[in-house]
């Protein structure tokens, strides 16, 4: 039998792609694959958990699993693979959505641009959502196996994680009602329209607060203006935080809002849903069906009626209990062991997973 | 799916309760807009106090129509002749006048009547807002108690947690 891996181009803190990978490693190392994940670059802090990716040596019998979400310098290694490649598409902006010529619509267009070889070269479609493997089947000119597996939420743990006392007094110490979005500073993320909706709620509840959490370096000319906007208003931009600090976020939020046009996942409002907070999205993209059974939608741009619906979610306290157990209940579809098996149907046809696979030691983890 | 169906219905909400109680969360929606519209915004507790309007002017200007002489004519200047005259003249115009006179002194009181009402009325606002003050005041005392209660339970929650994995995304 062949070796199961997967590989990523850089391994990053505090990124989707990444943390996904990280928390599937274990389930991959229970398949019988192997759990380091296989880099070109990685952040110091994440070392341990990876291998350097190797030119060569691999064989016909090997499966890798490849992380797509915009361009990628690992294109010649997903073509020339000798063994199966397992496409993991966390989906890619589209270049429209972002700040006409800036970096990150480079990488988006560039990404989208390679899509259709890496589809064709790959065995198998995995992606966190549907609505992910729709978007891949448009642009790849063919079929594959396709399978639905999100990276695995531990409600428990997610719950457990320790939060920073003093930020989370801080946040807790004016009594005023926190919102909160945590997101990468960018266009398609409308942290805009969140500002124009908040504007309307302070005139409903002027104790109130808009906590903007997520790192600002992506598109400075984005962030800039948001922190123009955000001057002298009761908006917060604390940019990168810690774990512990961003679970002091969650833990004082009252409702989660999320009006991002563009997402193949989103797992922030999911971890909120984790913590209990009420989660309102906007019905765009993927968000539908990856938070639909534990979110109120909107299906219209209209900061007046979202303003009243956020002041409804904060105070209303049986609404808002409800909409908890029905997070729970949706977050059911993340747990561990259903994203395992859904894993296992992925990759069983090609020799992993299957009965009597022995699962590997693994290094960290698993 | 529902969220689907109520989209194509034109449904502002969809999500996990059942279609009634969507249709009441809308219509509470409605109701909030509609209150809003009206002017029925609560008031900003925060903000600061409207200041009490200024009387000195209106007492000022009471005053001067009290002071104010009938409209006779002044019988001490001029010639023998014109004093006379106007002596003649003024007769006619303090018996025809009289009413007037009545008139005029009665709306010189129904004003002071009403100027000592506002008076009264804004040292009842005044009282108002010496209370609010007080309650403000009292409501900062009690949100800093609850800080404080907070940050001890999140030091008791962080020191009873177990330690956690790794960062989360989308923070950073």
């Amino acid at each position: 039998m062949g070796r199961l891996v997967q590989v990523v181009e850089h391994l990053r803190d505090a990124d989707g792609v990444s943390w996904t990978a990280r928390r599937l490693a274990p389930l991959v190392a229970a398949l019988g694959g192997e759990a380091p994940i296989l880099v070109r670059r990685v952040d110091e802090a994440l070392r341990g958990e990876t291998r350097p990716l190797p030119a060569s040596g691999w064989t016909a019998g090997d499966v890798a699993i490849g992380h797509h979400s915009g361009h990628t310098a690992l294109e010649d290694f997903v073509t020339r693979f000798p063994g199966r490649i397992v496409l993991y598409f966390h989906n890619v902006t589209p270049p429209s959505l972002l700040t006409a010529g800036s970096p990150l619509a480079e990488y988006a267009r560039a990404g989208w641009a390679q899509l259709p070889r890496i589809a064709r070269a790959a065995a198998v479609w995995v992606a966190p959502s549907r609505y992910n493997l729709d978007a891949l089947a448009a642009v790849a000119g063919g079929v594959r196996p396709a399978h639905v597996a999100p990276p695995p939420l531990d409600v428990a743990a997610v719950r457990a994680a320790p939060a920073d006392p003093h930020r989370l007094a801080a946040l807790r110490a004016r009594g005023e009602v926190n919102l909160l979005f945590v997101g990468r500073l960018v266009p398609n993320k409308r942290q805009d329209r969140l500002l124009d909706v908040f504007e309307r709620y302070r005139r409903i509840e002027p104790r109130s607060r808009l906590h903007l959490v997520g790192d600002p370096t992506i598109d400075p000319a984005w962030a800039a203006a948001l922190a123009a906007r955000a001057r002298g208003a009761p908006v917060e931009l604390p940019g990168k935080v810690s774990d512990a600090q961003l679970a002091a976020y969650h833990r004082s939020a009252r409702v989660f809002v999320c009006l991002s046009r563009h997402e193949g996942l989103c797992l922030p409002p999911l971890t909120a849903m984790a913590h209990g907070v009420p989660v309102v999205a906007a019905a765009e993209a993927a968000l539908p069906d990856t938070l639909g059974g534990g979110a109120l939608l909107v299906h219209r741009d209209d900061p007046p009626r979202l303003a009243e619906l956020i002041h409804l979610l904060a105070r209303d306290e049986a609404l808002r209990a409800r909409l908890a157990d029905a997070g729970r209940r949706h977050l059911a579809r993340f747990a561990p062991g259903a994203v395992a098996a859904a894993l296992r149907d992925a990759l069983a046809p090609l020799g992993f997973g299957g009965a009597g696979t022995p699962p590997r030691r693994t290094a960290w983890g698993g | 799916m529902q969220a689907d169906e109520r989209s194509a219905r034109g449904a502002f909400l969809s999500g996990p309760l059942p279609p009634e109680d969507l249709a009441r969360l809308e219509a509470a929606i409605d109701t909030g807009l509609a209150a809003r519209a009206a002017g029925h915004d609560p008031p900003d507790p925060t903000a600061p106090l409207p200041p009490l309007p200024d009387l000195e002017a209106v007492r000022a200007a009471l005053a001067v129509l009290a002071a104010l002489p009938e409209a006779r004519f002044d019988v001490a200047r001029g010639g023998p002749a014109a004093r006379l005259a106007k002596r003649a003249l003024a007769l006619p115009l303090a018996l025809l006048g009289r009413p007037q006179a009545r008139w005029n002194a009665a709306a010189r009181d129904v004003l002071a009547r009403a100027l000592r009402a506002v008076e009264d009325a804004m040292a009842a606002a005044q009282a108002l807002r010496d209370e609010l003050v007080v309650q403000r005041a009292a409501l900062e005392r009690t949100t800093a108690a609850l800080a404080r209660l907070e940050d001890r339970l999140a030091r008791l929650e962080a020191a009873a947690a177990p330690a956690g994995g790794g960062r989360a995304p989308g923070a950073g």
